[in-house]
């Protein structure tokens, strides 16, 4: 059995719906006590905390967003003064305010259990070499798993983001056994091996734990044939406590969430009703045991559904489906958030620049790639090229700035870009069609 | 073994526990700390039920047991001892430990008085004196075994440390430590944070009726969440330094 924390792993129903009680009222009376947003949430709704005596209870509490986040921007979620917080992460920059989230030293040994849980249940052994080609910064999947890998022992390689030789010349020769990353980043590395005529035979991989993007069966048989690796699934996010939410086991059939953890409900995304086990929605997730900044109630946005079946790797744990979508505009870009409303919010930084735009998204070899479509004012059009070429690479600096990802500019002819009445739909992801 | 869910205890109109739930596992120590005043005997007298809860379940061994009659919860196997101790000061230790086996068969209280005396020598040493001319130490040994003499599987144990100096504790600790690895499940509220969390496997911390943290002692012992549930927030602010 490939399990971490075999006790809690293996407990059974009963003993997990005890501990998610136990630990779903000290949450409560904590956030209550010590979060002045929550205490002024309940109060106005007049709801006590004592009024959650049992799971199905929660449902009377509201939902905590993203826009919560930022309204509380950057400290006012925690619950703990920052003397105690030892790590903070946080989105990456906006043109808004960015989210922070802070853990406390005991969060972070609870953090590193949690991804050693989901990396042991991928494969992973205190004999193998991870690779991470994550990240690292204030995006929490670098350091979430590089802390995760330490802690089984493994020997891990923080090689980051990019310079995709490198990173091969690495597999090859510090031999890496497992591989951390995004799926689509995956396929570049398999493509880049293809132009050097490199075949599976000649790096060492056996696993790949790959996340952070939405990813489908496709691109798993893909990677697993040119990587020759078996490759799994795991989800997190940053606001909750960054991976180690939940993760596929070898059995490859959904994702068991780490519920003695995070208490998981699936709701309808717009009258926000609980739904039945097994019914797609949105996913909400309240922190059970987080110290620093407990979250109640918080709406992930990403589109699932929940289940329990006798997994064969022996975790009772419940399972969620493969994220399959998302309940708003968020673009996900190889791995990195984007809200079209952070482009839209550039533009009006450029005295030249129209606000009227579309996003293109679209596959170059197996990376994304965004392309921004964008109306320019006549004048600049028509005569100043040089004017032009100043502002195109503004923009595309800025743009890089701030999303964390570099897109295409195009600047087009002035009323050549549809104009919407009503909803605006301005993004065209063409990802999907080869 | 134990399972209490969302207890609620009124002392009149005063809500002494606010939506209790604990659980301890079969041959687990398991403590339940916090300042003075905050609940931890009323836990305890609600589990056995001295004090009716109003509301909330109880769960020993797969039954339900919520509002059964004291006398029928020791016979079923669980058994307190109270804060300070409460012996018999007129009686002998033996007399003493006599009435804790009262409900048990002779060979039972038999078979558990050997046990008593083989773990606390003292007590034998000592048998046939008055409980109450024994010294504080001596008498908390003696009220363990009293609760013992009834063949207990769950222990409940009111602030175990109170009066008694820092190696007399550590003595009592080490017995019921000696007790747990025996197979005893041991329930007990303690004041002295440090020492509790010393011994046993996990802790609950309580803070005006309401438990506020929980988890695995080596996790619990450099909280400072702890520090606040005795003496309160020392800030103000978040960012404070």
């Amino acid at each position: 059995m490939l399990l971490w924390q075999k006790e809690e792993q293996t407990m059974s129903l009963d003993d997990i719906k005890q501990l998610q009680l136990e630990r779903l009222q000290s949450t409560i009376n904590r956030a209550y006590e010590n979060v002045d947003f929550y205490r002024r949430q309940l109060k106005s709704l007049n709801i006590k905390p004592e009024e959650i005596s049992k799971l199905e209870d929660i449902s009377k509490l509201p939902f905590t967003t993203k826009q919560d986040l930022r309204d509380n921007y950057p400290y006012g979620l925690f619950a703990v003064p920052l003397k105690d917080i030892v790590r903070i992460h946080s989105s990456s920059g906006t043109t808004g305010k960015p989210t922070v989230v802070g853990y406390t030293k005991r969060d972070l040994e609870t953090w590193k259990d949690l991804v050693s849980r989901i990396m042991v249940a991928g494969g992973v052994t205190k004999d193998d070499i991870v690779h991470i080609a994550f990240t690292y910064g204030l995006f929490t999947g670098g350091f979430g798993l590089h802390y995760g890998a330490e802690h089984i022992g493994a020997s891990v390689i923080p090689v980051s983001s990019g310079n995709t030789n490198r990173q091969l010349l690495i597999m090859q020769d510090y031999r890496s056994s497992i591989l951390v990353c995004t799926p689509s980043y995956a396929l570049h590395i398999a493509e880049i091996m293809e132009k050097q005529g490199l075949s599976a035979d000649d790096i060492h991989l056996k696993y790949a734990l790959l996340g952070s993007e939405p990813w489908g069966e496709k691109v798993r048989a893909e990677v697993e044939a040119k990587l020759g690796v078996i490759a799994t699934d795991n989800y997190g996010l940053s606001e909750v406590i960054g991976p180690g939410v939940s993760g596929e086991c070898l059995q490859k059939n959904g994702l068991h969430i780490n519920e003695d953890h995070f208490y998981a409900e699936i709701i309808d995304p717009e009258t926000g009703e609980v739904l039945p086990e097994g019914e797609l929605g949105e996913l909400v997730l309240t922190t059970l045991t987080k110290e620093g900044m407990p979250l109640i109630r918080y709406r992930t946005r990403d589109i699932t559904r929940l289940f329990r079946d006798n997994c064969a790797c022996g975790c009772t744990f419940i399972k969620m489906a493969k994220p399959s979508g998302r309940t708003d505009d968020m673009l996900i870009v190889n791995g990195v958030n984007v809200f079209p409303s952070q482009v839209e919010e550039i533009l009006t930084e450029f005295d030249h620049a129209t606000p009227h735009y579309m996003i293109f998204l679209k596959k170059k070899g197996h990376l994304d790639q965004m392309e921004i479509n964008l109306e320019i004012s006549e004048h600049l059009f028509f005569d100043e090229m040089k004017k032009q070429k100043a502002l195109l690479d503004s923009l595309t600096e800025r743009m890089y700035t701030v999303l964390g990802i570099k897109p295409k500019i195009k600047f087009v002819e002035p009323r050549t870009i549809e104009r919407f009445e009503g909803k605006a739909s301005r993004v065209v992801d063409r990802r999907n069609e080869q | 073994m134990l399972r209490v869910s969302s207890l609620n205890i009124y002392y009149g109109a005063v809500r002494a526990l606010n939506n209790i739930s604990i659980h301890v596992k079969e041959k687990e120590f398991v403590s339940l700390i916090g300042s003075n005043g905050a609940g931890k005997t009323s836990l305890l007298n609600g589990i056995l039920s001295i004090v009716p809860p109003k509301s909330g379940e109880i769960v020993f061994q797969n039954k339900t047991i919520t509002n059964i009659p004291t006398k029928k919860k020791v016979k079923m196997g669980i058994s307190l001892v109270p804060e300070g101790r409460r012996v018999f000061p007129n009686m002998s230790v033996y007399e003493n430990l006599e009435m804790g086996g009262y409900q048990k068969s002779t060979k039972i209280k038999n078979r558990q008085m050997a046990f008593v005396l083989e773990l606390f020598p003292i007590l034998k040493e000592r048998n046939k004196q008055l409980a109450g001319m024994l010294s504080g130490g001596e008498q908390q040994m003696l009220a363990i075994g009293r609760a013992l003499m009834s063949d207990p599987k769950l222990l409940l144990m009111d602030e175990p440390s109170m009066g008694l100096a820092p190696l007399i504790i550590k003595n009592v600790y080490e017995k019921l430590t000696a007790l747990k690895e025996n197979g005893l499940t041991i329930f007990l509220a303690e004041q002295n944070a440090s020492v509790a969390l010393k011994y046993a496997d996990r802790g609950y911390v309580l803070e005006n009726g309401k438990i506020v943290l929980q988890g695995k002692s080596n996790e619990l012992k450099d909280d400072n969440e702890i520090k606040r549930a005795y003496l309160g927030k020392e800030y103000k602010e978040k960012w404070e330094r």
